[in-house]
């Protein structure tokens, strides 16, 4: 505004001598505006009294001080300071104090340097995870028990379900996952079978490869595999369908209109799941016979038809339906993690990427420790 | 349907969002709920749609306890400022959600839904659009759809956040003027949140200023406009110079420099002057007051505003219509007409002092100068 155009000589002017010291009058408005040309005027006038001895600044001239030219007069001050005595006089006592302030906040701050303790700050980093992942399992848990309470009223009230939203989530995680789950599945046949053959030749034990293939991929791979694909095909879409809504403030918008978000957005997924995985799985096991008969026929010639009957002497259908018992169990704990995530998206866009990410590894984690419990379960019971 | 807010608080973490408010909106009311972000205005809006639940405190709808009831109960519309929209539903089945999904028993039959949901749309004139997906649809048409499917649940209070926030200027105006007509028209208890000085001022039958999470003043638009009770107030309606001073026997002086402005009755020690930009005057310059300078000039539309200078302050000041219009660097004399001022330290409840102007026109102040003046007088 004003004093920008003022010239820099136009602030410290030279006002002879007083006694031994030399003397300056400073005048115009120390203020913000004038910054450029005040700083040039310190610097100047500083350069010009190099090896002055004591100086005096006479402030009574100055029109207008505001914190930043107190701080270049402080500025002044301490450069002279180094040269002799300096006295700044003519200042009132409101002045004087804003000045006093200025060069007490000159001196930098001491900075204390931090300590590292590095593996004090790794046991820390553990500590807060660990009672980080204790929050997240108990609140996780909580869901579940909501959801739960919901799946209960809904029994009572079957009507309240609404069946097109379950064919629909059906359709988009059963259905639309096919081509994806029969490929990967009928590959995993072929490379076990590939594998398997090549050991057991060397015990003359080809024919074996079937019981191979057969048991492992109807009790484990066959389920785990589609549980893994559906984690990170539908359960993070769960998450990122819900988080968006969320953000949106759709799931307000439905509070508000009376309607509980559980009832409406998550059970329809969970239960579409539910139904669909077991087919889903059903779909992925023989899918993944067939890739191992294809490759027992190219590598040891075992014809489909001796294929088939090796396997049903091997693999009782008991086999089967243990593998696909867990099928259900996998399929609600990714529908509920993918849901569960969605519904804690608050704010912005990125906390659904965040969280869809999160959805993805804490479903896939939990089913394959839920696979490992599963053995262990069936173990005891003989199966 | 009365709402009465009383003794409600929330904290996020360490950071209290409310504290203690009471607050009583009547029947058919329109009420403005106006601050800067972080007032804790919309929380208190999520409070009575209970979307959010309170630390302590009660709301009550009729006299009703409401904390503890499911939200169906409440019979409460909400509008969202970003419309919150089903996205993946036409407009008739937005509107339509609330009412469908309803238990069988309390849930209207097709036919009727069918029939509510036009005249619904045919309020808020968007019939022809209802086989439209919201994102086919202009800001101003999305929510009005809100508004619609807010609507269609029968609420028996009406509630709105920022519902104008993410619309043009001219659109936020006709829409703002529409919905006044529709709040006469219908007459539901509605309330609304709004940082937008003008659109409360202009909309609400009362307003409610709120600040860091209490409320700092309830009133008509025309009372908390012409006498804020406090400072904050005062900034938050409209242009206002905040002008530093001290009172001493009897006369306001600039905090920097102690040039005079005016008269203020008991009172005495450090002071804050607000005064409006349309409550100064330039005159010709007096030399026994001292002499003002015209720093900047600029023209909006029909208003001129000016910086003035005096006495290294800086006054913000709108000039009469038609009137001269001075020019950039020129010297005037700087009359205020009327303000107002807040002691430093004042009790909470302590009233504003109003300053008196020196008499206009004439050169002898209203009030005795002192040695300032009076030397040269």
């Amino acid at each position: 505004m004003t004093g920008t155009a003022e010239p820099a000589a136009a602030f410290l002017v030279p006002a002879g001598t007083a006694g031994t010291a030399r003397v300056l009058a400073a005048r115009g408005r120390w203020v913000l505006g004038a910054w450029d040309g005040l700083s040039q005027a310190v610097e100047g006038a500083a350069a010009g009294l190099a090896g002055a001895g004591a100086v005096r600044i006479e402030a009574q001239g100055i029109e207008a001080l505001d914190t930043v030219g107190a701080i270049e007069l402080a500025r002044l001050a301490r450069r002279l300071e180094a040269l002799g005595p300096v006295e700044i006089a003519g200042l009132d006592p409101v002045r004087q104090g804003l000045l006093d302030a200025a060069r007490k906040a000159e001196c930098a701050p001491p900075i204390g340097r931090p300590v590292e303790r590095p593996i004090i700050a790794v046991v820390e980093r553990a500590g807060r995870a660990a009672y980080a992942m204790l929050d997240e399992t108990l609140d996780l848990l909580a869901f579940v028990g909501m959801v739960a309470i919901t799946l209960g009223r809904t029994a009572l009230r079957p009507a309240r379900l609404r069946g097109s939203a379950i064919i629909h989530h059906m359709e988009k995680t059963g259905l639309d996952a096919l081509p994806i789950v029969g490929l990967l599945s009928f590959l995993i046949g072929v490379v076990l079978a590939y594998q398997g053959a090549d050991q057991l030749r060397r015990f003359g034990a080809q024919l074996f490869v079937v019981n191979l293939v057969g048991i492992s991929i109807l009790r484990e791979i066959g389920v785990l595999m589609t549980s893994i694909i559906v984690a990170g095909r539908s359960g993070s879409a769960f998450t990122a369908q819900i988080g968006t809504m969320q953000v949106n403030q759709e799931v307000d918008a439905m509070r508000t209109l009376g309607l509980d978000p559980v009832e409406i957005l998550v059970l329809p997924r969970m239960i579409a799941l539910v139904l669909a995985l077991p087919l889903l799985s059903f779909y992925a096991a023989a899918m993944g016979l067939l890739g191992g008969a294809a490759a027992s026929y190219a590598v040891l010639d075992v014809t489909l038809a001796q294929f088939l009957r090796q396997l049903q002497t091997a693999v009782p259908v008991g086999t089967m339906l243990v593998g696909l018992a867990k099928a259900p169990v996998f399929a609600a704990v990714i529908a509920l993690v993918g849901c569960y995530e969605g519904l804690k998206v608050s704010g912005s866009a990125d906390s659904v990427g965040r969280l869809t990410t999160k959805s993805v590894v804490v479903s896939i984690f939990l089913v394959i420790v839920l696979d490992a419990l599963f053995s262990i379960l069936f173990a005891s019971f003989g199966l | 349907m009365t709402i009465d807010i009383q003794g409600i608080s929330k904290r996020f973490g360490t950071y209290a969002a409310l504290q203690d408010i009471n607050l009583r909106v009547g029947a058919g009311e329109l009420v403005a709920l106006l601050g800067p972000s972080g007032s804790g205005k919309t929380t208190l809006l999520r409070i009575i749609a209970g979307l959010e639940t309170a630390d302590s405190g009660t709301v009550l709808f009729e006299g009703e306890e409401t904390l503890n009831r499911h939200p169906r109960d409440r019979r409460v519309g909400f509008v969202f400022q970003h419309y919150a929209l089903f996205r993946h539903m036409t407009v008739f089945n937005n509107v339509a959600f609330g009412l469908q999904v309803r238990p069988r028993g309390q849930r209207p039959p097709k036919a009727e839904i069918a029939e509510r949901v036009h005249r619904l749309l045919k309020l808020v004139q968007l019939d022809w659009l209802a086989d439209r997906y919201p994102n086919q649809l202009s800001g101003g048409q999305r929510q009005r759809v809100a508004l619609a499917r807010a609507l269609a649940i029968e609420p028996r209070v009406l509630l709105l956040d920022e519902p104008f926030g993410a619309l043009d200027a001219k659109v936020r105006k006709e829409l703002r003027r529409w919905l006044r007509h529709l709040h006469e028209e219908m007459g539901i208890t509605s309330v609304f949140v709004t940082h937008d000085q003008e659109e409360a001022l202009e909309l609400a039958d009362r307003v409610v200023v709120m600040s860091q999470g209490r409320i700092e003043q309830v009133g008509t638009p025309g009372t908390v406009y012409r006498t804020p009770s406090t400072g904050f107030v005062y900034e938050f309606l409209g242009d206002v110079n905040r002008v530093e001073c001290r009172v001493e026997s009897g006369q306001v002086l600039l905090e920097a420099g102690g040039t005079p402005l005016g008269g203020a009755a008991d009172h005495a020690g450090p002071a804050i002057l607000y005064v409006r930009p349309h409550d100064i005057e330039l005159l010709p310059p007096d030399e026994r007051l001292g002499a003002a300078t015209v720093r900047l000039v600029h023209e909006v539309g029909p208003v001129t505003r000016a910086e003035v200078e005096y006495a290294g302050t800086l006054f913000e000041v709108v000039l009469p219509e038609g009137g001269r219009v001075p020019a950039q660097g020129e010297l005037v004399r700087l009359s205020i007409r009327r303000g107002m001022l807040f002691p430093r330290e004042r009790d909470p409840g302590e009233p504003p002092r109003p300053f008196l102007p020196f008499r206009s026109g004439g050169p002898t102040p209203a009030v005795n100068l002192g040695p300032h003046t009076a030397g040269m007088g």
